[in-house]
């Protein structure tokens, strides 16, 4: 029987590799596809617990988290684009001109 | 959702709905004065009817408070708003940057950080912070041309999501700890129960701790601070210096205000984060020799002496918390005001440099840079004096005492830094250069907040009674 | 009866503080025509001096505990108040303040830079300087404490001498750091006596019945000190003084001897002695030994120098090591004699550092080596400088003697040996004195100078100095009068 617990794991693995992959890549595109993919497992958790605890309060919440990644992606990406046009490249070691 | 709901709603609805019928005229007409004219009597709307409209009802559809702890911070933002457009309006007239978007975006910042200071549910919450921050990651990087605007955009935006992604996970372990995602309710259920889901309760508050420090960047995370704050225009610093952390620290108040202790098994945490902030702050500061960089990191300082307040859990401490909200937010804005309002072709002045003997060429500006970063320091007389008293003495009242004496300490070094800025406008240089004279709603936003500065100095027991009412 | 007792008492005290806010508020408006801001700032002065004097006159021989008495409701959320209150000593400072005041202004006639600026900022420190001597709320006098600093910290980092910038920091730092350590006691009593009484208030007279321990007692002293002994100076923390006073333009360095000198000693008589007595009793001991100390190693050093205005700051040094030794003694004579000889050290030295900023303006230089024979070539403003040469040696006769053999006196009764070293030390203060007397106005001329003599502006100042200087050395009873009373209870108050 696959458990709450499964599910949950499952998420927390997700998590927890996507914020390696935030804090050890180098090119700013990936390290956006990690961040959605924290957002994800946040929704696989928000879902898997409002079947467990019958409570639609964690689907209504994974809607708007689908939404504010939407957002931030098109945001994102628009940023990636002018910063790219300025600097020719989206690698992170780049962004060097303000002390990191 | 009826209409008493809508009703209560109505200064966000203004913000909101301003902003996107401004968004559109934009599309058509080019002209900017209008849409800013257009941007500043919204916002102005909206802060009236927050002020005069009484809600109908307490809460707006179980996820944001009508109160009047909800309404004080929906009319401060809005006039923030206000005076944000009104320090933009040479900048986005100069770089040819789109009004309608710029005037919207503000708009939807304020609406968004209204939101927040209100929020009662958790999905309040997430929504209303995610609105401000999608603004600001545009407003940063909204001058295109600009390479050091757009790095900042860019590192502000992975910084930012990397804590959105922190706060919703932080949410969902609260979720599973106590099945609910109202305020209240969520934190009863949460000091209920014992055991495993205590434990995860806790790790979503800690996670929830982390996505706080990065949004008012509290150290060890606050080392993007300096750098957006350089690389974004003046005008969008001063809202993003003052509104989006005050809003935040007004959220983290309006919480614990509402549903007692929360931190009671966070408080070695946060106390930790407070002293660490605190001196962060300060001693990054000493090394600087740029003002924005070192308001920046003025501003991380002040963010740690806020986070006193929040820490000490009593109505004194809330109190003196939301005080120190108010009159960090006039005098942060007034000093990048300052900023902008000298800002011409060259860009801004920054580096000090730039500044030195800047006080003979534009007293009356530089006298007011002055008497804000003596604000900032906390002499008595300013209004930063009676900030920094209150939140003091809440923190002894609570027993705090290191955390007071570093408070001491960081007030120390952080005159030092104020005081090198101050030697270094009136220091004698023939070489200075003169900036541009600013215009007439740049001034008013100056002699606005400088007079906001010495009334709340001189008769501070105003604001003190107001807030005393409101707080929840 | 008088007909006016019921009518509600003309805030006087308020006026004297508000005089030179407007004063400096309108030069600062008027920075560009600097005439008006001359003018102005002359006005200003006198005007305050006048209430000052009336106040004197007409109010300083009551025998209430307050010769006046102030208090508005100011902040009621932290129960802090807006009170004045005047005894005897107070309105002696006052008056010492707004007589000082003039001659500051007339000496910074000469200012070229900035001028609406730098009467600002003068004016600024009267009113500041005024809010020291007459709050009696814990935070509004903290607030006129550091009102006093910020001009002060201006006018030497703007117009200050080769060294501004350094020494403006060095002496803001200093003090800032004593007066956050006060603050933090501040904070600490407030909160202590408001757990005590459930109603929280900064007023001094009700925070004095706050029952401490013996430990708060001491960290709590120990904080009021820090922001005293600095401002004093005491002997160990006296470094950015001399710094200060060479390097301030000379209006700044007149004040800063004159009266900024002045307010943390009041401060110890005001506020930290009577709040905190059984500190009080286990400090005084090393209070005397320090002043001693000071007393000595000021003119040690002052023997030295070579630059004038850097052996007058020491000479200050020296003069006010005497003043605490008459505090440490904790006795009505010697009380009496160190608050009179605060006032007297005021005009001497002050009217000193004026005649200093006038050879340095004649003849470019405060050395020592290249100065000399002045008698032939200036023979008034020869004759003015043996005079508060004299002065300040304590010649019997002039202003500081009446102080100085007070203060002996009284200590002789309490400690007589502790008597005993400090009369050494006076004669200490001879020797330095004279060998200025002897490097500047008699021996050769060092150089061939044809110097103008005192200039009517200049004799305004210095006359109305030299008067007084003779007045309190032959009759200083008008002067000790108001100080009986407000002493008195003080004392009695004090050690348990």
């Amino acid at each position: 029987m696959i458990s709450v617990y499964h599910y949950m794991s499952v998420a927390a693995i997700l998590f927890a590799m996507s914020t390696y992959g935030v804090l050890t890549r180098r090119n700013a595109i990936v390290i956006f596809m990690c961040i959605e993919l924290m957002l994800n497992s946040v929704n696989l958790t928000f879902i898997s617990l409002s079947s467990h605890l019958q409570n639609i309060d964690g689907q209504i919440f994974v809607f708007f988290v689908m939404a504010v990644a939407a957002a931030e992606a098109a945001v994102g990406l628009a940023l990636m684009i002018a910063f790219y046009r300025n600097r020719e490249s989206i690698d992170v070691d780049n962004i060097n001109m303000l002390k990191w | 959702m009826s209409l008493s709901d809508l009703l209560a709603m109505l200064p966000i609805l203004i913000l909101a709905f301003g902003a996107t019928a401004i968004l559109m005229a934009g599309a058509w007409y080019r002209e900017p004065l209008p849409l800013l004219a257009g941007g500043i009597v919204t916002a102005l709307l909206g802060a009236l009817s927050a002020g005069l409209v009484t809600p109908p009802v307490p809460e707006i559809a179980g996820l944001f408070s009508a109160g009047g702890y909800a309404r004080f911070y929906t009319i401060l933002w809005s006039l923030l708003a206000a005076a944000g457009l009104m320090t933009g309006s040479r900048y986005i007239i100069e770089k040819r940057i789109g009004a309608g978007e710029y005037v919207s975006l503000v708009l939807y910042a304020a609406a968004g950080m209204a939101l927040l200071s209100s929020a009662t549910h958790l999905v309040g919450l997430f929504i209303a912070l995610e609105t401000f921050t999608l603004a600001f990651y545009i407003l940063i990087a909204s001058n295109r041309n600009c390479a050091l605007a757009a790095e900042a955009g860019l590192k502000y935006l992975l910084l930012g999501a990397v804590a959105t992604g922190f706060m919703a996970f932080g949410i969902a372990l609260i979720y599973a700890a106590s099945g609910s995602l109202v305020l209240p309710d969520a934190v009863m259920r949460l000091k209920a129960e014992t055991g495993e889901l205590q434990a995860w309760g806790l790790l979503g508050w800690g996670m929830i701790l982390i996505a706080v420090g990065f949004k008012i960047s509290l150290a060890p995370f606050h080392l993007w601070t300096p750098d957006v704050y350089q690389g974004a225009p003046a005008p969008v610093t001063g809202l993003l210096a003052t509104g989006s952390k005050g809003a935040v620290v007004a959220a983290l108040v309006g919480l614990l205000a509402m549903s007692g202790p929360v931190w009671n098994d966070l408080t070695d945490l946060v106390w930790l984060l407070a002293a660490l902030t605190m001196l962060a702050g300060a001693f990054g500061a000493l090394g600087q020799s740029n003002l924005k960089r070192l308001l920046a990191y003025s501003s991380v300082t002040h963010m740690g002496t806020l986070l006193v307040g929040v820490l000490c859990q009593t109505s004194e401490g809330f109190a003196a918390t939301t005080f120190y909200v108010v009159v960090y937010v006039v005098t942060s804005l007034g000093a990048f005001a300052v900023i902008a309002s000298l800002a011409d072709g060259r860009g801004e002045p920054m580096t000090f440099d730039q500044w030195r003997g800047l006080g003979y060429r534009h007293p009356v500006r530089c006298g007011v840079l002055v008497l804000l970063l003596l604000s900032l320091a906390g002499l008595p007389a300013t209004a930063g004096f009676m900030a920094k008293f209150a939140v003091f003495h809440a923190a002894l009242q609570s027993g705090y005492i290191g955390l007071l004496m570093i408070g001491i300490l960081a007030s120390v070094i952080s005159f030092a830094f104020y005081l090198r800025v101050t030697m270094l406008l009136f220091q004698p240089d023939e070489k200075a250069s003169s900036w541009h004279q600013g215009s007439v709603f740049e001034h008013t936003v100056l002699a606005v907040c400088s007079s906001a500065v010495l009334v709340l100095g001189l008769f501070p027991g105003l604001l003190f009674g107001l807030i005393r009412q409101i707080l929840p | 009866m008088n007909a006016f007792a019921n009518l509600p008492q003309f805030p006087w005290m308020s006026l004297l503080i508000m005089i030179p806010l407007c004063g400096a508020l309108l030069c600062l408006l008027h920075g560009k025509r600097t005439n008006d801001c001359r003018g102005l700032a002359l006005a200003t002065a006198l005007a305050t001096f006048g209430v000052a004097l009336y106040l004197f006159v007409c109010h300083g021989q009551g025998s209430e505990r307050w010769l006046l008495y102030e208090d508005v409701n100011w902040i009621p959320a932290y129960g802090i108040r807006y009170v004045l209150a005047m005894d005897g000593i107070a309105l002696l400072m006052v008056l010492l303040t707004a007589f000082m005041q003039i001659s500051a202004v007339l000496l910074a006639w000469r200012v070229e830079r900035h001028v609406g600026s730098f009467f600002a900022l003068l004016l600024l420190l009267e009113s500041g300087l005024m809010g020291i001597f007459l709050a009696y709320d814990l935070v509004l006098f903290y607030l006129f404490w550091e009102v006093a600093l910020i001009p002060m910290f201006f006018l030497i980092s703007v117009w200050g001498g080769e060294q501004r910038r350094r020494t403006a920091l060095k002496f803001f730092l200093y003090t800032l750091i004593g007066s956050l350590c006060m603050l933090v006691a501040i904070i600490a009593l407030y909160q202590i006596n408001g757990a005590q009484t459930g109603a929280y208030t900064l007023v001094i007279g009700d925070l004095l019945k706050t029952q401490l321990t013996a430990a708060q007692e001491g960290w709590l002293f120990a904080g009021f000190l820090a922001a005293f002994v600095v401002k004093s100076p005491l002997v160990p923390f006296h470094t950015w003084l001399t710094d200060a006073l060479t390097e301030a333009p000379a209006a700044g360095s007149l004040d800063l001897t004159g009266l900024l000198l002045k307010t943390g000693i009041y401060g110890l008589i005001r506020v930290a002695f009577p709040l905190f007595p059984n500190a009080t009793a286990d400090f005084l001991p090393i209070l005397g030994i320090l002043a001693l100390v000071g007393l000595f190693h000021a003119a040690w050093s002052a023997y030295h120098q070579d630059d004038i205005k850097r052996l007058l700051a020491y000479s200050s040094i020296s003069h006010l090591g005497l003043v605490l030794l008459g505090l440490a003694a904790w006795q009505l004579t010697a009380w009496e004699g160190s608050i009179l000889l605060m006032v007297t050290h005021g005009i001497t030295t002050g009217a000193l550092f004026v005649l200093v900023a006038l050879i340095r303006e004649r003849t470019g230089t405060r050395s020592m080596q290249e100065l000399g024979g002045l008698w032939g070539q200036a023979p008034c403003l020869s004759a003015l400088f043996l005079l508060f040469s004299l002065a300040s040696l304590g010649l019997p006769g002039l202003a500081n003697f009446a102080g100085e053999i007070l203060v002996l006196l009284g200590t002789f009764q309490e400690h007589p040996v502790w008597a005993v070293v400090a009369l050494l030390g006076v004669v200490f203060a001879a020797a330095y004195m004279l060998r200025l007397v002897q490097g500047v106005i008699w021996g050769p001329a060092k150089a061939e100078r044809t110097l103008p003599d005192l200039t009517m502006r200049e004799w305004l100042m210095l006359l109305p100095m030299a008067i007084l200087v003779v007045w309190l050395g032959l009759y200083p009873a008008p002067f000790l009068a108001p100080l009986h009373g407000a002493v008195a209870t003080l004392l009695a108050g004090g050690l348990p």
